[in-house]
C-alpha cells in the first residue's frame, strides 16, 4: 500500500468509525447514548453551540469559498 | 483581574486562538479572520454577555427546511466554485446560524454515564480524524507534494469543481446543520 493510499485508508477507517459509532448509540443505548442525545446535552451550552457553528460553518466556507492554501 | 485572566483560557477559546495562529502560520487571511472572530464571539459570553442573543432557539418547518437545502444546491449548480454565488449563499447562512445558536441556555441536563462515554468518544475521533488531516497537511509541506499527503481538501477538490458535486455537498452540509444545531430535534 502507497503512503497517499494509506492516508486515504485513514480518511475512510474515521468515517467508518463514525457511521459504526452512531449505529451502536442507537442499537446499544446503554453503552453508550444516541449521538441525538449527546447533542442535546452538549449543545444547551451557548459557547459549544456558538463554536460548533464556528466549525461547521467554516467548513462550508473551506470547501466552497476558499482556495486551498498550497 | 486575575479570575478573568483564567476565565479567558476557555477550552472553546484556546482551540479557536489556537486555530487562528495555525491559519497565520498557513498564511491563509480568510481562515484567521473566521476563526478569530469567533473566538471573540466566544469570550464575549465567556465574559458574560448573555444579554446577546434571543429567548429561544427559532424553529423551522420541514417545507422551509427542504426548500432551503434546494434552493442552494440549485445556486451552487449553476454558479462557479469560489465564485459571488457561493460567497453570497454561505454569507446567508450566519444570520440563520446566529438565530440558531444565540438563545438563551435551557436548564442543563443531567448527563449519564452513557452521555459522558459517548461524548469522551465522540470527542477522541474527532480529534483522531483531525490528527490524520494534520500528518498529511504537515507531510505535504515537508515533501512539497500535496500528491504523496492528500488532505481531504486536495481529495475533494476535483469533485466540488463540478456542479452536481458541489450541489450534493452544501445539500449534506446543510442537512448536517440541521441535525448538528437541533432545528427540529425535540427538547
Amino acid at each position: 500500500m502507497t503512503l497517499p493510499q494509506l492516508i486515504v485508508f485513514g480518511y475512510l477507517f474515521f468515517v467508518a468509525i463514525g457511521i459504526a459509532l452512531a449505529a451502536i448509540g442507537r442499537l446499544k443505548p446503554d453503552l453508550i447514548s444516541p449521538l441525538g442525545q449527546i447533542l442535546n446535552f452538549v449543545m444547551s451550552h451557548r459557547i459549544t453551540r456558538i463554536a460548533l457553528f464556528a466549525v461547521w460553518w467554516w467548513l462550508g466556507w473551506h470547501f466552497l469559498v476558499g482556495v486551498t492554501v498550497r | 483581574m486575575k479570575e478573568r485572566l483564567v476565565r479567558s483560557f476557555n477550552p472553546w477559546v484556546v482551540v479557536f486562538v489556537g486555530m487562528a495562529l495555525f491559519h497565520s502560520w498557513r498564511g491563509s487571511i480568510q481562515d484567521i479572520v473566521i476563526f478569530g472572530t469567533a473566538s471573540l464571539l466566544i469570550l464575549t459570553q465567556v465574559f458574560g454577555l448573555y444579554s446577546l442573543g434571543f429567548r429561544k432557539q427559532p424553529t423551522f418547518s420541514v417545507t422551509a427546511i427542504s426548500a432551503t437545502v434546494m434552493m442552494s444546491a440549485a445556486l451552487l449548480y449553476i454558479s462557479p466554485r469560489h465564485g459571488l454565488v457561493n460567497f453570497l449563499v454561505l454569507l446567508a447562512f450566519v444570520p440563520i446560524g446566529y438565530a440558531l445558536v444565540m438563545y438563551q441556555d435551557r436548564a442543563h441536563p443531567v448527563p449519564s454515564k452513557q452521555d459522558l462515554r459517548g461524548r469522551l468518544t465522540w470527542a477522541i475521533w474527532a480529534l483522531a480524524f483531525a490528527a490524520v488531516e494534520l500528518v498529511a497537511y504537515l507531510g505535504s509541506k515537508i515533501v512539497g507534494d500535496l500528491s504523496v499527503y492528500p488532505t481531504i481538501s486536495v481529495l475533494l477538490d476535483p469533485i466540488l469543481d463540478t456542479p452536481i458535486g458541489r450541489a450534493t455537498f452544501v445539500a449534506l452540509w446543510l442537512i448536517s446543520g440541521v441535525y448538528l444545531f437541533g432545528v427540529r430535534r425535540k427538547p
